[in-house]
């Protein structure tokens, strides 16, 4: 071991022998740990956010929105073709946006109407996913496992997908099914056969289905029309579409067989009709000319992720917002779907938005997401660097912390330093002997504090729900979670994103500054202490 | 440099010191002369506050003097200037330093702080390590290597302190009252040691001791009286 004696001695004070490790060592460590994981969970959990509020603002309204200043003048169908042929634009999906109002039994309610085009389905805004969020929470356990989730093709012109809040206000619903009777999983059989329903369209109506088998292998289906039992169907069958209002019923046998007068009853609730007034219906009456509402089925149930999409909202086809604004053949914009090179990148979206522009003509816009967002992710990062702001002190605590200590130290020390000078040391070793236990325990506390990130990121959920279990309680915590999307945050570790890297570099790296920086005050002291004087001290 | 000077581990001339005090300057050294040659000793006495302590440590440029000429094995300084970083090396290898206050590092075992002298003077190795050894052994603390100086007695911490101003082979031993903390037996014992070991290593060594029978034991016993030294 050829160590510089002021490293060896410096060690020494850190992790005496026999001791292992001094207690100021120990606080000073962890104090430095704390800070740095506190800072690196902090913008990580910042970063999580914003990355999570990104995916969903991008989701609800695509990377960009084209729009015509005064409406397209010609047919929409070019200005997609133009759009569509630009090299960096993936997919395009048209909109046709206005308020509509929904009646049900009474209950009304005015939402944000949003044509899309149901061939492109979702390319640009996945609906599909929307659709997920929002169907299971109205079905019970029973019916959920039956009932399919409602897809884009159920789309058609005279059926309308609601937000969860447009439907809850109308007590509408789309179509839905439970399963009532199942011999083959009864109790005295303890099979596990399974039937689901493979389609169930907006246009079923209510009534009871039987499904009752003949065999082990095959079955017949009866509608509640006509109670008559039906032709046979086989469980190995393909089974094929029957056409609109009629429900596919699938059977998986279980280990138990299915045997002659096994029966499933399903019980059918056809979708909520609803009502549909228009503004230019209001129009039309002005004229002494009334029309009657449209009506329309409700398709399905969906929830957007992002807080900032109207609550209140309504998907249609293309079509039937046209139809509605007496608007035939018009469209207000495009929602826009970029190659991922162009999409990860702000200026390359910036920069792709432009050329895009020029290349449609002077009177369009094209404004890439995070324009149209802009004052929402100023409050996110500003939110942010005011945490930094306020933990940037707290580093320096710890740091000071760590100089008083290490100053204290000099002070009790001042005879051996004494000592040190007479035995041959140099001012330089002296200090170093200082600065590099500050260095020592940035060090430990930069890799510690990682550590303690990478635990916090690795447990975030289990951790969250605990806190916030013990301070909003059971149901507190569950609004808390529910709304900040907590559970859903995607908190990078350092080696799979190079800003999670980063901000770990960072913030180690501050720890090592300062605490050496601590460090060096109490060195620079012991360094310039007159060695006579020192040994004479008492 | 003249084979007179080289004669010798270590010498000074002339040093002459003075302290500000208040308005005028406090004179401590006047003109002390010091001649130390390696394996004898030499004693100081003197009233308390008269300069002893001062005096080593000009000896040891842990101070700068007024005036005069200093050589450590015939090297020279000058005792004038404020000590220097090649002051702190050549001092390593050549001076070693026993104080009153034993001033063990606590963080560190008996055979670790012995070490450090090695270590400072960039000398560690293995035959350090032996040699330490081998000194724990000379001065009577044997098997307490692992142990802190804190679970040592006074006698035996001192016994540590010299075995590491021993280790590097210094030419002079400089010691400061080093028995004064040691009651009357084991201060006879450290005393014995100390004298002993300096002739065995062929070390120079220069006592401060107010105690007349240890000064008579040396081989050359001075006094220090109003800055100057004079054969006791
Ligand atoms: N840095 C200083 N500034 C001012 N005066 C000092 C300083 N160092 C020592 N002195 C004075 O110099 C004189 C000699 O001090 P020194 O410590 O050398 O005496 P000493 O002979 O070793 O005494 P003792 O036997 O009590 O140890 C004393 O009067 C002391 O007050
Ligand atoms: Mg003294």
């Amino acid at each position: 071991m050829k160590l510089p004696w002021a490293f060896y001695l410096s060690w020494k004070q850190l992790f005496p022998t026999g001791r292992g490790v001094s207690f100021f060592s120990i606080l000073s460590v962890f104090g430095v740990a704390l800070g740095v994981n506190v800072m690196i969970v902090v913008v990580a959990f910042m970063n999580g956010f914003q990355d999570k509020f990104r995916t969903d603002i991008i989701d609800s309204q695509g990377h960009a929105r084209a729009e015509m200043a005064y409406g397209s003048s010609g047919d929409w169908k070019d200005d997609m073709k133009k759009l569509e042929s630009q090299p960096k634009v993936q997919a395009v999906a048209p909109y046709l946006n206005g308020h509509l109002l929904l009646e049900h039994f009474g209950n009304r309610s005015i939402p944000f109407a949003m044509g899309v085009d149901p061939v492109r389905g979702d390319t640009v805004i996945p609906v599909s996913e929307f659709l997920a969020e929002g169907s299971p929470k109205i079905l019970a356990v029973e019916a959920s496992r039956i009932t399919p989730l409602p897809v884009v093709d159920d789309l058609q012109d005279d059926v309308v997908f609601l937000s969860r809040q447009a439907a809850d206000k109308l007590g509408a619903h789309p179509a839905a099914a439970l399963l009532t009777t199942d011999h083959n999983s009864s109790s005295n059989r303890v099979g596990n056969g399974i039937m689901v329903l493979r389609k169930l369209d907006p246009f079923v109506e209510s009534g009871t289905w039987k499904v009752r088998f003949e065999d082990d292998g095959s079955y017949r289906v009866t509608d509640p029309y006509d109670e008559e039992w039906e032709d046979l169907f086989f469980v190995s069958e393909k089974i094929e579409n029957l056409g609109e209002g009629i429900p596919l019923f699938e059977i998986t046998p279980g280990s138990t067989p299915f045997a002659k007068g096994d029966l499933f009853t399903i019980e059918i609730f056809g979708a909520s009709v609803i009502d549909v007034y228009s503004p230019s219906m209001l129009e039309k009456a002005k004229d002494d000319e009334l029309l009657p509402p449209r009506q329309v089925r409700v398709g399905g149930i969906f929830e957007v992720p992002w807080q900032g999409f109207h609550l209140d909202a309504l998907f249609g086809t293309l079509r039937f917002m046209q139809e509605m604004n007496g608007q035939s053949g018009v469209v207000h914009g495009f929602n826009l779907k970029f190659v991922p090179e162009v999409a990860s990148d702000t200026q390359a979206l910036a920069d792709a938005c432009m050329n895009t522009r020029s290349s449609l003509g002077e009177n369009w816009s094209v404004v890439p997401w995070f324009v149209e967002n802009a004052w929402f992710f100023d409050l996110l990062k500003f939110e942010e660097y005011l945490m930094v702001l306020i933990m940037v002190p707290i580093g320096l605590v710890a740091a000071f912390a760590i100089a008083i200590a290490l100053m204290t130290s000099v002070l009790r020390k001042t005879r051996e330093i004494g000592l040190l000078v007479a035995m041959g040391g140099s001012r330089l070793s002296i200090g170093t002997v200082f600065t590099m236990q500050g260095f020592v325990i940035g060090l430990l506390g930069a890799v510690l504090g990682w550590g303690m990130a990478l635990l916090f990121i690795c447990y975030r959920d289990s951790l969250m729900s605990f806190i916030v279990r013990n301070i909003a309680g059971e149901e507190g915590g569950a609004g808390v979670a529910q709304f900040y999307d907590f559970y859903s945050l995607r908190v990078p570790y350092p080696w799979d994103s190079a800003d999670s890297l980063q901000n770990f570099l960072t913030f180690g790296a501050f720890a090592v500054g300062v605490s050496t920086l601590a460090g060096f005050l109490p060195a620079w002291k012991a360094a310039r202490l007159n060695p006579s004087e020192a040994l004479r001290s008492e | 440099m003249s084979d007179d000077n080289k004669r010798f581990a270590l010498e000074a001339k002339g040093l002459a010191k003075t302290f500000p005090y208040g308005e005028e300057r406090l004179k401590v050294l006047v003109d002390a002369d010091m001649r130390v040659v390696a394996g004898r000793s030499i004693s100081i006495r003197g009233e308390s506050g008269c300069g002893k302590t001062t005096l080593l440590n000009l000896l040891a440029r842990l101070d700068f003097a007024d005036t005069g000429e200093l050589y450590w094995n015939g090297e020279s300084y000058d005792p004038k200037l404020p000590p220097g970083p090649r002051d702190a090396a050549r001092r390593a290898c050549l001076i070693g330093v026993v104080y009153q206050a034993y001033y063990l590092i606590p963080e560190m075992n008996v055979l670790e702080n012995v070490l450090l002298a090695a270590r400072l003077a960039g000398s560690m190795g293995k035959d350090a390590k032996q040699r330490a050894r081998e000194l724990l052994n000379r001065v009577g603390v044997t098997n307490r290597e692992r142990q802190l100086p804190q679970k040592l007695s006074g006698g035996e911490r001192q016994r540590v302190a010299i075995a590491r101003a021993l280790l590097n082979r210094p030419k002079v031993i400089l010691a400061d009252e080093p028995t004064g903390n040691l009651d009357e037996r084991s201060a006879g014992d450290v005393m014995e040691l100390l004298l002993e070991a300096c002739r065995e290593e062929d070390a120079g060594l220069v006592l401060v001791t107010h105690n007349p029978s240890f000064a008579k034991a040396t081989d050359e016993a001075l006094n220090l009286v109003k800055g100057e030294l004079s054969p006791a």
